[in-house]
């Protein structure tokens, strides 16, 4: 929206979104959480960069040995490197946690805003197949799509999207329903805006907090789904590894070498502590109670 | 001897952005079997004063700073927990504004109204159980056995307001606190509940401290009455006192702001012809189904919301639509609006048929239909600034150069009385005075000729209340709108309303010239309307009071 | 309230069928499957496969087939194990991961309950900050990282408690029962704080105080009932998922339950035990969270007794 210069000489507002940044910035946890993230990000998405081992490589002489220098955080049985198999495995993980996401996403906030906004005859309709398809046992079924389809990591994000999706509509549509009753959105109807400029100017500005907390919420759930899973031996298959598959291997020898469990185990946790400080500092930040003061 | 002795109390709330004095400094005394009336607008510390009484404030955000508070002997604001605990519910009762949350959900009628007796008197639960039937009887409750087992849903407002009262009248306190008790009430409502407050007061002689921000409320039953804002109290002195010779400025604005008497430029009665009709409804009937089963709705769960409504505005007036909750008063605006579909009639619009429109050609009619919604705080989009709101409104009707609509824009604002310097400033950094007048500023950018104001002034502080009331007639007049004024107070219709509809249950039981409709009241609804007003009509118990004290 | 029992237990059915459907139809696309015309399996299981399942036949008519057996409680032989029955299997597993379901649902409601009450009654201090964070911990380390932790801590490091089995004494069901309910715990612990805060700042409670009532009394005798209605809403997901946890804690503690049998039967693609026990754990599942939607709609009035006014 192009403006004249002469705006620029009005003094500004303090919008919002300033406000819930500003007391974002002071839960010192979820700060803490979000540089860890992108550290984790980062070293993921660098590893071929930072380590000189590739994951597959092995070492049948070494076997499984203990950090040392060469060997930052030890190898394991076949003589792997631990900590590029973190790396690469980190980057998997993640990807499966923000790609499915990103599906139950974009299907829960298109799906929840029609039904949401609509009303009538066509919501219910679209809530009772929500509600039927909430109550399968998700976790039972992928275990079953993944047996019956093999182990394909495109289905892999496609199943778990399918399962998050459901609450992601649900809490839209619930947000949806919450604005459509504010006056705001009467006085853009009776202005005669249309149905496509209200949504995108009215409604989805002011439904954006909640989702951004649930999302950001909803992605270590789908990496401990991926984790257990992958953990079972039904997610990522070798030589592929994920986070899920280290811990697998780790637990089978952690008598033994628990170095192979401790560091992928710690990885794994940090990553989704950092996650949920992250979306609880979120939803507090965002809470509408607090912005109407 | 007082009862109750105030002294130099300072409460202040301290939180990040810095510290605020709600009660700054209040001293009174309350003497047995008075009853003090707390006038006073939002802001004015009322509510936190009274709470502070029972140690009901929530501690790490408000702190007394200074002052003693002396009930029989003892500081309430300096007693240890467990001591405070036994004077609530016991030797002080509370009441406070909202029946409709105030009460458990959970738990029954029965259980909640024994918990006082249960508490503080040893009495057996079966007892205490029958005690508590007697109590709901002597607030005029039907069938008490029956209530007994009830839950606040399924009781009316009016209902769950008599059962807090029995609830802190239990225990036969000597103070009985009331903090907006009937506010959340429908007119006629409140009139019966104050009457019960009155009742009550003579038959056991209890002393009440009754906070309203109502000044007609304060005047028809407070003994003495202290006037409060910004924390400090203004003026005190006994009911006829503060009334009829008001002596600070700010009593001086509140008594002014009420609306008094009719309207100050009439409407011609010429203009009353066929030809000046603007809109013409015709048994418009807008029903809705209470039930969301996929199957249609059953036939028992239709509301009829507007049933079989007529009539006609014209040019230039303004109509004043009155009627309590429920009445179908509101959906009759919407209505109009097209905001809610009708179910059957005619809407009309400067001769042009509302109702049998594409949606194409209704997007195109809804320039000349505006509407000012009632709650300041929900009528703006929070994340759009002033400009982005005034500016897509101005944007529908005109194609305009950015240069112009910045000139429209700065010209909205001006005519509403604001500074145009704000414009880039979010809705939460203003008051809800200057949000009202920002929505009245959108709808008037569409230059409609129709406007549609619903409660608009409502839900604002008296004061800020006359001023909005004054800005919509300076308007009307110099855009020579047409406007519906929709209200359920009468004072505000009768000051603003050329003439007046009476909605009762989705129908007009009465329309006729606003000073027809208030002196000779026709329909027995409209008649009742008005004498539960007269109960809390400032003017009115001024002119009772006077007449009981004339001067010699 | 008896209407919403019949509307529920209504749309329950469809549910039920669609889990059916579902899982059929999906196994039988299975390549290498019991309906597949290369079966991969011994020539003895094929014998009774074609006694049982008349494998030529359109898919319709196999599946109104499955469909009869079902009603007759028969969920067919073992697509792996020659002379052995689904049925068989399940009666076998069941009791066991019942058990193991029991202990850890009573773990996780009692601690949860309790620590979420003991954080909300003292918000934002020490006391409630302690609970919750180990609830965070409870909630971010997963039951197959927490599982082999314990184990390593008091197996292998203490020798307090067994390594692995379901032994008969119940200490030697402790560390399985707690792996699996510590994050239930954690969750219900987090909507038991959150439910009664919330309802600690509804109106009602202010007027329960002016009542003189001490803070305790308000906590247990006016918040508990509302705020403890999220944790009654979240029993049918808890048990949906302490269902699923059972199939990592069973793998991890090597406990003969039907969890295990689960993990073991897809590894083999035994499908028929497969599609079996999918139904099988499906409907319990929709069962349950019947049953707890109708608890949680009896514990608020307003569906209890329906609106009524006067």
């Amino acid at each position: 929206m192009t403006r004249t210069l002469d705006i620029t000489a009005f003094e500004e507002g303090r919008s919002l979104w300033q406000d819930a940044y500003t007391r974002l910035c002071r839960n010192k946890l979820a700060v803490v959480g979000f540089v860890v993230l992108i550290c984790m990000g980062l070293l993921a998405l660098m590893a071929g960069w930072i380590s000189p081992y590739s994951y597959e490589t092995q070492d049948l002489d070494l076997g499984a040995s203990p950090p040392s220098a060469d060997h930052w955080l030890g190898t394991d049985t076949l003589g792997r490197d631990l900590f590029t198999r973190i790396l690469y495995g980190g980057r998997v993980s993640l990807m499966v946690g923000f790609l499915a996401t990103a599906v139950a996403l974009i299907i829960g906030v298109a799906w929840g805003m029609v039904s949401g906004y609509i009303g009538g005859r066509v919501d219910i309709i679209m809530m009772r197949i929500v509600d039927i398809l909430y109550a399968l046992p998700f976790t039972i079924f992928i275990i079953l799509l993944m047996v019956v389809f093999g182990q394909n990591i495109y289905l892999l994000f496609l199943a778990i999207g399918a399962v998050e999706w459901l609450t992601m509509a649900r809490i839209v549509r619930g947000q949806v329903i919450s604005i459509r009753n504010q006056e705001y959105i009467d006085a853009a109807i009776a202005m005669g805006l249309s149905r496509f400029r209200i949504l995108r100017r009215h409604v989805l500005p002011n439904i954006l907090g909640p989702i951004i907390v649930y999302t950001t919420l909803t992605i270590p759930n789908v990496i401990l789904l991926e984790s257990f899973l992958s953990f079972l031996g039904l997610g990522i298959q070798p030589p592929q590894s994920s986070w899920g598959v280290l811990i697998s291997y780790g637990v089978e020898t952690m008598e033994e070498y628990p170095w192979l469990l401790i560091y992928p185990a710690c990885v794994l946790s940090i990553t989704l502590f950092s996650l949920n400080f992250l979306g609880d500092g979120l939803r507090d930040a965002l809470d509408p109670r607090i912005a109407k003061d | 001897m007082a009862l109750l002795k105030v002294d130099d109390l300072t409460i202040s709330f301290h939180s990040r952005t810095g510290v605020l004095k709600a009660v700054d400094s209040v001293s009174f005394e309350l003497d047995p079997g008075q009853t003090l009336g707390i006038v006073g607008e939002s802001g004015s510390g009322k509510s936190v004063l009274c709470y502070s009484l029972l140690g009901l404030l929530p501690s790490p955000p408000a702190r007394i700073e200074n002052g003693h508070a002396m009930f029989n002997g003892m500081d309430l604001l300096a007693l240890p927990k467990n001591r405070l605990r036994a004077i609530r519910g016991n030797r002080i009762g509370m009441v406070f504004q909202d029946p409709m949350t105030s009460l458990n959900p959970y738990l029954s009628i029965g259980n909640q109204v024994i918990e006082p007796l249960c508490l503080h008197r040893m009495v057996s639960r079966k007892s205490a159980w029958t005690m508590a039937i007697q109590a709901l009887e002597e607030v005029g409750l039907n069938h008490p056995v029956r209530l007994m087992d009830h839950y606040p849903h399924q009781l009316s407002g009016g209902m769950r307001q008599r059962v807090m009262i029995a609830m802190a009248l239990i225990n036969k306190p000597e103070i009985l606190i009331a903090d907006e008790p009937t506010t959340a009430l429908d007119v006629t409502i409140q009139a019966q509940i104050l009457e019960l407050i009155r009742k009550l007061q003579r038959e056991k002689n209890i002393t009440v401290i009754f906070v309203s921000h109502d000044l007609g409320v304060i005047a028809g039953i407070a003994d003495l009455v202290l006037v409060m804002q910004q924390g400090r109290i203004v003026e005190h002195g006994t009911a006829n006192g503060i009334f009829q010779h008001p002596q600070h400025p700010y009593t001086r604005n509140l008594l002014a702001s009420i609306p008094a008497g009719t309207k100050p430029h009439g409407y011609d009665a010429a203009n009353r012809n066929q030809a000046n009709v603007l809109l013409s409804v015709q048994h418009l009937k807008t029903w809705y189904n209470d039930d969301d089963s996929l199957l249609g709705g059953r036939a028992d769960h239709t509301v009829k919301a507007v049933d079989d409504v007529t009539f006609e505005v014209y040019r230039g007036e303004t109509l004043g639509l009155v009627g309590e909750s429920g009445s179908g008063k509101s959906t009759l605006g919407r209505s109009i609006m097209r905001l809610v579909e009708i179910h059957d009639g005619a809407i009309t619009l400067n001769n042009q048929d509302l109702a049998g429109l594409t949606p194409r050609q209704l997007k195109l009619a809804r320039h000349n239909m505006q509407m000012v919604f009632q709650d300041p705080y929900a009528s703006l989009n929070p994340r759009m600034t002033i400009f982005d709101t005034l500016a897509e409104a101005a944007r529908i009707r005109d194609r305009m150069s950015d240069k112009d609509l910045m000139i429209e824009v700065l010209r909205l604002m001006n005519d509403v009385g604001l500074d145009p310097g704000q414009i880039r400033k979010y809705p939460h950094e203003f008051s809800g005075g200057q949000r009202q007048r920002i929505a009245i500023a959108r709808a008037l950018a569409l230059k409609p000729r129709l406007i549609i104001a619903d409660e608009p002034v409502s839900a604002l502080d008296v004061t800020i209340q006359s001023q909005i009331l004054e800005l919509l007639l300076d308007l009307v007049r110099k855009h020579g709108l047409t406007m519906i004024f929709v209200s359920h107070d009468l004072s505000v219709i009768r000051y603003i309303s050329d003439r007046t509809a009476v909605m009762y249950q989705g129908r007009i039981v009465e329309l006729d010239e606003t000073e027809i409709v208030f002196n000779h009241p026709k329909h027995p609804y409209t008649q009742t309307l008005l004498s539960a007003i007269s109960i809390t009509d400032p003017a009115g118990q001024i002119r009772i009071r006077g007449e009981v004290t004339a001067p010699a | 309230m008896l209407k919403f029992i019949c509307y529920r237990t209504l749309q329950a059915i469809p549910v039920l069928f669609l889990v059916i459907t579902a899982t059929f139809f999906l196994t039988h696309a299975a390549p290498g499957g019991p309906f597949d015309s290369e079966k991969k399996t011994t020539p003895e299981i094929l014998e009774r496969l074609n006694a049982r399942y008349n494998l030529d036949a359109p898919v319709y008519e196999q599946y109104f087939d499955y469909l009869g057996n079902l009603v007759k409680g028969d969920f067919g032989p073992s697509f792996k194990y020659v002379n052995r029955s689904v049925n068989e299997m399940i009666m076998t597993g069941l009791p066991i991961t019942f058990e193991l379901g029991l202990y850890a649902m009573a773990i996780a409601v009692t601690i949860g309950i309790g620590a979420g009450v003991i954080a909300s009654l003292r918000p934002n201090t020490l006391q409630d900050y302690l609970p919750m964070s180990v609830a965070m911990i409870g909630i971010c380390l997963p039951s197959f990282l927490l599982g082999p932790l314990l184990v390593l801590i008091f197996s292998i490091w203490l020798g307090w408690l067994p390594v692995a089995g379901w032994g008969d004494s119940s200490m030697d069901k402790l560390l399985p029962s707690l792996t699996l309910g510590i994050a239930y715990a954690a969750y219900i612990a987090r909507l038991a704080r959150g439910g009664i805060l919330e309802v600690l700042s509804q109106d009602y409670i202010r007027t329960a105080r002016a009542k003189g009532l001490s803070e305790p009394a308000i906590v247990f005798k006016h918040a508990l009932k509302g705020g403890l209605i999220p944790v009654v809403a979240f029993l049918g997901p808890a048990f949906a998922g302490l269902l699923s946890g059972s199939f990592v804690i069973e793998t991890i503690f090597q406990i003969p339950g039907l969890g295990r049998f689960y993990v073991q039967a897809a590894f083999n693609r035994d499908y028929t035990m497969i599609m079996g026990t999918t139904i099988f754990f499906s409907a319990l599942i929709v069962v349950f969270n019947l049953i707890s939607d109708i608890i949680a709609a009896w514990l608020n009035p307003r569906t209890r007794y329906g609106e009524s006014s006067r």
